[in-house]
């Protein structure tokens, strides 16, 4: 790990940056003069899963946007492995390990859905690497793996305008997996799901688990509970409670922010 | 673009589709050279054909930048004046033939014209050709990296970027015409040796030039097209946002797209100007950017063989029309662009798909094979003059009469369709066409009364089973995959 810089006006423990996978500190973000984000402090640990929740505008997706590198902080700090990233572009955070599913199912419509995977397997980012780029067997086979379980295999040869909404989650969702991100940002996978397929996407996301960090954002208290992860809540772009999900259920504000009281 | 899971019916297709591509090669390759080494086709008809073939280049270019990566330049034409000038430059001295005078400093007329009396020390290195030839493709490329590299930078995107780059195009033709950029102005640069495109051996050595080259380039651009780069460009524009968090740089793509359209074009301009002889600052404007737009538009955007044959169908079109109907152009092309539109709103591509399909059910080609054979043995034997002595008339209503009864025997309506104006526009290009059909009729020309009524003919056979001919048993739907 880099020493970090001699600034005292960030008196922060060391080891605080350190220990998490991402850590905010002072964040915010104001779009116009309204304060998107103001967090204090927010960090999820190493190979953690973590679910933020909020009503609508409580600045998750912001929260996503700033950890993914789209929107800059206007003021405060962000640490990926205690690296200070400040001042990066969304694809150094994608070099760094992160990698982000949408809200809405983001795939490459004319392209198949094997093309699609291929695209996001980790290796030859450069334009002329991609000239003289053939994945090696290994490469498919893992490709045809991650499908299988998703059950697009049969689906390999379509083109993904051809897939259904559910089977356009899973396709986005597959190639976050193929990616080998380091920590994973996923906005609403259950969005539009059927309960079946939401279930399914639990799963799937408990299974990844174990071997990556992840944040997920949800609406959906059901899937939530599938998860039955640690929980952020946030509203009007803070942090208001974070904890178990039947703890938060007792926490007067959460309830508040929610019910609008 | 179809997936076609028939085994059968798919080897069937791999097969023509190999034929084909065999058959298109010998034609360019061999029918055209020894039909013109036979004389019975005009040099001019071949040096018409190389320079549209400079066009087709530009196209593919068009076709990797428009087509799959989704960025609208209107400013290709550009690139292709920047090489063209670059090789008109050193045509202009005369270690590139060109035959100066003592009267006027033994320097390109022009610069006597604008007072000048020595050559411009930059215009020394284009006496070699090799550097010139460097400076054609480099100038172009670079100009292409520095401009798409501030503009791909700045995020600027769609609507905005096809306006940048008309300015572009734009401000160049206004710097190209002044004088005092001693690049002839607006009369532009010519005066080259004028055998370059008039004495029938130097018109071959460039046909095979360029035919050859846009062998190559159309090879190359496939190998890119099919490549994981190529996925990329149209990843590119299907959704950009999402490249750059799946760790792509999309400014190196667009980058990539970007510079290598403007060497594709640049290359036609290299081959076109000793094809034509001059080159003006005329042909960079704006509207002829979007007319070579057009050809990829209307040939079929993200297929490189669509645009391809766009780019020489729109050119021969608008050369034919406008020599017999001059007057009527702009209503030919209005109307050709919304019958394109409104039938194949992805290009004429979309016919020869069709065509495709109808093989895959199992629709029988020899009848369309035989007439269209019939057809051009028809045009050329009229040429030698065979048909000539005969009373001929007779003579063209039997072969057009065998030719129908050939044609019927392949249900096929696109492959008529395609058959039909395949065979309409080699006889236009080729100067095959024989007179009597270019007579008018009620003041128009009978050939295109036929043509007409052989598309407005297979239409209507296609829609009313009834007419004795069984389409439906071809035409019916694949089953889905």
């Amino acid at each position: 790990m880099e020493p970090h810089s001699l600034n005292i006006e960030s008196i922060v423990p060391v080891d605080k940056k350190g220990s998490y996978q991402v850590f905010l500190e002072k964040a915010s973000v104001v779009f116009d003069g309204f304060k998107a984000l103001d967090v204090d402090e927010f960090g999820v640990f190493y190979n953690e899963l973590r679910v933020v929740i909020g009503p609508n505008g409580a600045g998750k997706t912001t929260l996503c946007d700033v950890i993914s590198g789209r929107t800059p902080l206007t003021s405060g700090h962000i640490y990926l492995e205690g690296q200070d990233v400040m001042r990066m572009e969304e694809v150094e955070f994608a070099r760094m390990g992160v990698g982000r599913k949408f809200q809405t199912p983001t795939v490459f419509d004319s392209l198949t859905v094997y093309e699609n995977m291929c695209l996001s397997l980790p290796r030859a980012k450069g334009v002329f690497k991609n000239l003289r780029f053939r994945e090696t067997s290994e490469e498919s086979g893992e490709i045809d793996a991650i499908l299988g379980k998703v059950g697009l295999l049969d689906e390999k040869g379509t083109e993904a305008r051809f897939l259904s909404h559910g089977q356009r989650q899973w396709l986005a969702l597959s190639m976050l997996i193929l990616a080998r991100p380091k920590l994973l940002l996923v906005d609403e996978p259950a969005a539009g799901l059927t309960d079946q397929e939401t279930e399914r996407t639990a799963e799937l996301l408990l299974e990844m688990k174990d071997e990556h960090t992840m944040i997920v954002i949800e609406h959906d208290m059901e899937f939530v509970r599938m998860l039955n992860s640690y929980v952020t809540v946030m509203n009007e772009g803070r942090v208001l409670a974070q904890g178990r999900l039947d703890e938060l259920r007792q926490n007067d504000e959460v309830v508040k922010a929610y019910l609008g009281r | 673009m179809h997936d076609l899971n028939h085994r059968n019916s798919d080897s069937r297709l791999i097969a023509f589709r190999k034929r084909t591509v065999l058959g298109v090669l010998a034609f360019f390759f061999c029918a055209i050279p020894l039909m013109a080494w036979a004389g019975l086709i005009e040099p001019t008809s071949v040096n018409k054909l190389g320079r549209y073939l400079c066009f087709a280049i530009v196209a593919l270019g068009i076709d990797l930048l428009w087509g799959y990566t989704g960025l609208l330049s209107l400013c290709q034409a550009l690139f292709f004046c920047l090489g063209g000038y670059a090789m008109a430059m050193h045509l202009s001295l005369p270690e590139g033939g060109c035959n100066v005078r003592p009267e006027y400093h033994n320097i390109p007329q022009f610069f006597f014209f604008n007072n000048v009396d020595l050559l411009p020390s930059w215009w020394k290195p284009f006496a070699s050709l090799p550097m010139a030839l460097a400076a054609a493709i480099l100038i172009p490329a670079l100009f292409a990296a520095v401009f798409g590299f501030t503009v791909f930078r700045s995020r600027v995107k769609g609507v905005y970027f096809a306006i940048i780059t008309q300015a572009i195009a734009w401000g160049a033709f206004l710097l190209f015409c002044r004088n005092e950029m001693l690049l002839g102005g607006t009369n532009g640069l010519t005066n080259f040796n004028p055998g370059l495109n008039r004495d029938s051996f130097s018109i071959m050595v460039f046909y095979f030039l360029t035919i050859g080259m846009l062998a190559i380039l159309f090879l190359l651009a496939r190998a890119i097209a099919r490549s994981r780069l190529g996925r990329l460009l149209i990843a590119t524009r299907d959704k950009e946002m999402l490249l750059p968090f799946m760790a792509y740089r999309t400014l190196s793509i667009k980058l990539f797209a970007f510079v290598a359209a403007a060497v594709f074009a640049a290359i036609g301009g290299i081959l076109y100007v000793p094809q034509n002889g001059i080159i003006t600052p005329n042909v960079m404007r704006v509207e002829d950017s979007i007319w070579m737009i057009i050809w990829v538009a209307l040939g079929g955007r993200g297929r490189l063989w669509g645009a391809l044959a766009g780019a020489l169908l729109v050119n021969y079109a608008y050369s034919i029309m406008t020599s017999d109907m001059p007057r009527a152009w702009p209503f030919l092309e209005g109307g050709m662009f919304l019958a394109v539109v409104m039938l194949f709103p992805n290009g004429l591509v979309a016919l020869w798909d069709r065509f495709e399909r109808d093989i895959s059910t199992g629709v029988p080609l020899r009848g369309l094979i035989a007439a269209l054979g019939v057809g051009f043995a028809a045009l050329v034997l009229d040429k030698t003059g065979y048909l000539g002595w005969a009373p001929y008339h007779l003579a063209y209503w039997i072969s057009g009469a065998i030719m129908v009864a050939l044609a019927l025997r392949s249900p096929t309506p696109a492959g008529l369709v395609t058959a039909a104006l395949a065979l309409f526009m080699t006889a236009e290009a080729l100067g095959l066409m024989p007179k009597v059909l270019s007579t008018s009729a009620l003041g128009i020309p009978i050939k295109y009364i036929l043509l007409v009524a052989a598309l407005a003919g297979v239409t209507l056979m296609s829609r009313v089973p009834s007419l004795g001919i069984n389409w439906r048993k071809y035409g019916a739907p694949l089953p889905e995959h």
